[in-house]
């Protein structure tokens, strides 16, 4: 296997073999992260984090959200994130984004809308992330989706991207990569906003259903979703805390 | 497009002023002119062709095919191809899922029904030749004509054929015209405290953020979302924007759709 | 003035066919395979529309310049133009296609790329051309000597997407171009907006960049790039030293005025002023009513252009003093209103007699 035809380097001698290791000399990762855990219930949620669960990536989370009201409706997200590492290609003064989603269990979600949900997503972490500080770079998100479900339909497209907002935020911030700010995102019936700066700015907003599509009832929509937003963040920022002062 | 560091810097600057100063001097909710050719395509029940001032050009096409109810489920299917990208393409792939939800979302599939068992399925294939900037305003626009000059053979048979094993018989040359509402969309740019109707690709390179606002059956309608125009310039809007932008449309959809029909 | 949300225009019957045109040039069609067919011995007049393929002349005499081909001791043409004539050189000058860059042209350019001690510049020709480290004018004054420091940032004096406008050194034995930006005059651009018009529409003249009136600047690339700008001091300079022909020295204002010691530039002064703000990325504070002008300049430059009225600073003007019938500046995108400032333009010359 060593000497396959590789004419641009040296090789080695022709009955040479591969290096083995002892699997039973690896030290296994073992699980500190029973300190972090964080099983926190606000509302009609209970959220459930974890951090650096991916050992190979530069940041990662693993998020549980269980609704109160009804038992089935279940999310369960992981969040990777590589990068930043250098890019090829032409001259970038800033980071360039990528989000990729991939349901690892039960394949659901049509191909275009999984695109649809990719781009919304890089669109609002590119008004998020600090990009100029990275120049000649890439940071690629990676989304797992684990599971998902609820009571009438299969999935709710809305509960997800709800999720991986707070996923890829939670993932930032366990990789160190600058953001501007912790950023969250909150559901009322089948409309997602995504905040920040304390919810006077909004950064991605994702309406599916025609209920009070008026000018007026959008600001209504806009409120609902602020106090979702403000429990997801409350619930993420105590996580924060807490993991740090476990580690301390 | 690329531009400079200067020009962005001049063009943002413009377009954050209030009023808005547009490089081409246009009104925050004045569109770029079109020419709209339809039903041009002789082997399609309904065709366009729309090209707008900036060169960017649209063809549709809407084919007809007589269907049993029960065994489909979607009566519209919508192809997208945009000329220098990829079918695979995250913009190609996100256009194409849109309209297909949208369409299959907004028109009654009752308003297809032929008789108790058939329907009429169609095929809308959009083809757009040349794009400057994000398309999805002129596709819209290009689909709305296209299904509004769409004919459709005129049924002979009996409606009802639950109880007969008929296939549906139509007239040799009397066809009727295909009525049904038909969503458009817009794409607007939010520009520091400013919302712009159909932004120019230069306009959408600093723009802040953009919007996809859905117009249907007379009211503004799903789905309604951020939209992404440009990396390097993407960042929040107050919410009072997403207001204003659907306040806009709410004001100029009927005049467009006017236009249109005109 | 109320204007149009979205102008309309509809259209039947789609596609115009040529043949179904009806239309009085089809003798003229006629006449050019008959009738004015190029006899032996004769040459295509100078000014001819000819076609790809069409005989120019069967004289072996003439040296066969650019869009003609040979065949048979016959001069083809090999693209659609107008043939010139100059000594014995014959060529055919194409109507359409990209620009072909010659020596002196004063041109406007876009980084492309940033190499090793030299960028590459997009100027809308088949090639992209060569300005070298040594052919630019760098912060500290002409006897500045280039050092290692400058090759390593390149990109702080010109990067991807910048906008430059320069003159073509030479040529390159491929066609490709080697620019220079060795003057004043020359450099990035910056305080305006940019547009493109085809090529062949720019009028080749003396003199490229124009003062117009209300304190704006346009450089009329021969590529047919188009930059828009407030007026800057050593525009004013520039032109009041070509109005006047004074001495540099004692210049003012772009009204010629003379006025000592105040606000007088000295061509000579500038450049030793000249330091890392020739290569600034930030624009002057730019009145709102002076970029209402330029975007009704940008405006009127694209009505021109879709009317194909070559450009020249006197038409500029003519348009854009046409165009103030229109008070909003956004109803001049409307093709009608494009086609009749065009008219208006060709018009005006033709009462002056000079069309």
């Amino acid at each position: 296997m060593l000497n396959t035809t590789d004419r641009r380097r040296i090789l080695g001698p022709a009955n040479a073999k591969p290096l083995v290791f002892d699997r039973s000399s690896v030290p296994v990762e073992e699980n500190q992260e029973s300190a972090k855990k964080s099983s926190v219930s606000t509302g009609n949620d209970a959220i459930y984090i974890e951090n650096g669960i991916v050992v190979n990536c530069n940041g990662s989370s693993y998020l549980e959200v269980r609704s109160r009201t009804n038992d089935k409706n279940c999310t369960l997200l992981l969040t990777s994130i590589y990068g930043p590492r250098p890019s090829r290609g032409a001259f970038n003064a800033k980071a360039t984004l990528s989000v990729q989603f991939k349901e690892v269990t039960l394949e659901k979600i049509a191909a275009g809308q999984i695109k649809e949900i990719c781009t919304f997503l890089t669109n609002v972490f590119n008004a998020v992330v600090n990009l100029e500080r990275y120049p000649k770079s890439g940071i690629d998100v990676f989304l797992s989706l684990i599971h998902s479900s609820s009571g009438q339909q299969d999935f709710e497209l809305e509960s997800i991207i709800t999720a991986c907002v707070n996923g890829i935020t939670l993932a930032f911030v366990d990789a160190g990569i600058e953001i501007l700010d912790t950023v969250s995102a909150g559901m009322y019936k089948r409309n997602v906003t995504a905040f920040m700066k304390n919810g006077t700015e909004v950064v991605g907003f994702w309406k599916d259903d025609d209920e009070q599509s008026s000018s007026e009832n959008i600001l209504e929509i806009v409120e609902k979703c602020k106090e979702h937003y403000l429990t997801n963040r409350k619930t993420m920022i105590e996580f924060m805390v807490r993991n740090k002062n476990a580690s301390d | 497009m690329v531009m400079s560091l200067t020009e962005k810097r001049y063009l943002q600057e413009c377009l954050i002023s209030k009023p808005p100063l547009r490089p081409d001097g246009r009104n925050d909710d004045q569109f770029r002119p079109i020419e709209v050719f339809t039903d041009f395509l002789p082997t399609s029940n309904g065709s366009s062709k729309i090209v707008a001032s900036d060169g960017t050009e649209c063809v549709v096409s809407v084919k007809s095919k007589v269907v049993d109810r029960s065994l489909e489920d979607d009566l519209i299917v919508v192809d997208v191809d945009i000329t220098g990208r990829r079918d695979d393409s995250p913009l190609v792939q996100e256009i194409a899922s849109i309209l297909n939800r949208v369409l299959l979302l907004q028109i009654d599939q009752e308003q297809l029904r032929l008789t108790q068992k058939y329907s009429f399925k169609l095929y809308i294939d959009v083809l757009v030749l040349s794009s400057y900037s994000h398309p999805l305003t002129l596709i819209s626009f290009a689909i709305y004509s296209a299904l509004n000059s769409t004919q459709l053979p005129t049924l002979i048979s009996s409606e009802d054929d639950l109880d007969v094993a008929e296939l549906p018989t139509f007239h040799d040359y009397d066809m009727s015209k295909l009525n049904i509402d038909i969503p458009i969309m817009f794409t607007l740019a939010v520009c520091g405290q400013n919302v712009i109707v159909d932004p120019a690709s230069s306009e959408s390179d600093v723009a802040s953020n953009g919007i996809l606002v859905t117009w249907c059956k007379g009211k503004v309608g799903a789905p309604i979302r951020t939209l992404s125009l440009n990396e390097e310039y993407t960042r929040g809007i107050h919410p009072d924007r997403l207001a204003e932008s659907i306040r806009l449309i709410e004001i100029l959809a009927p005049k467009v759709l006017q236009a249109l029909d005109g | 003035m109320s204007i149009d949300v979205l102008s309309v225009r509809k259209r039947q019957e789609g596609f115009q066919f040529v043949n179904e045109l009806e239309s009085d040039s089809d003798s003229d069609v006629e006449m050019a395979n008959d009738e004015d067919k190029v006899d032996s011995g004769e040459v295509a007049k100078d000014g001819t529309i000819v076609t790809p393929g069409e005989l120019v002349t069967d004289d072996p005499v003439w040296m066969r310049g650019h869009g003609t081909y040979f065949l048979e001791n016959q001069t083809y043409a090999s693209v659609a133009g107008t043939v010139s004539r100059v000594n014995r050189l014959l060529s055919v000058i194409p109507l359409r296609g990209r620009y072909a860059p010659e020596t002196g042209d004063h041109v406007i350019g876009r980084i492309a790329e940033v190499g090793n001690r030299r960028w590459k510049v997009d100027i809308g020709a088949k090639q992209h051309a060569v300005l070298m480290l040594g052919s630019v004018n760098l912060p500290g004054g002409v006897l500045r000597r280039k050092s290692e420091s400058d090759e390593l940032q390149m990109r702080n004096f010109l990067k991807e997407g910048d906008l430059l406008n320069a003159e073509i050194q030479s040529l390159f034995q491929d066609g490709s171009a080697s620019l220079h930006t060795r003057s004043l005059k020359y450099g990035k651009l910056r305080n305006g907006t940019f547009l493109q018009v085809r090529s062949p529409l720019i009028v080749r003249s003396k003199k490229h960049t124009h003062n117009l009136p209300g304190n704006v600047t346009v450089i009329l690339g021969v590529n047919g790039f188009i930059w828009l700008r407030k007026t800057s001091k050593v525009d004013n300079a520039s032109d009041a030293s070509n109005v006047s022909g004074r001495n540099a020295a004692t210049l003012s204002g772009a009204s010629g005025d003379y006025k000592p010691g105040s606000n007088s530039v000295s061509i000579t002064r500038l450049e030793e002023e000249s330091s890392w703000e020739i290569y600034s990325d930030k624009n002057d504070p730019i009145p709102e009513a002076m970029k209402r002008t330029i975007a009704r300049y940008s405006n009127v430059i694209r009505a021109l252009a879709h009317c194909e009225i070559g450009i020249t600073e006197a038409r500029v003007v003519a348009a854009y003093e046409a165009s103030m019938a229109y008070s909003h500046v956004g109803s001049l995108i409307d093709k009608d209103n494009m086609e009749s400032i065009g008219q208006d333009v060709i018009n005006a010359e033709k009462m002056r007699g000079n069309a």
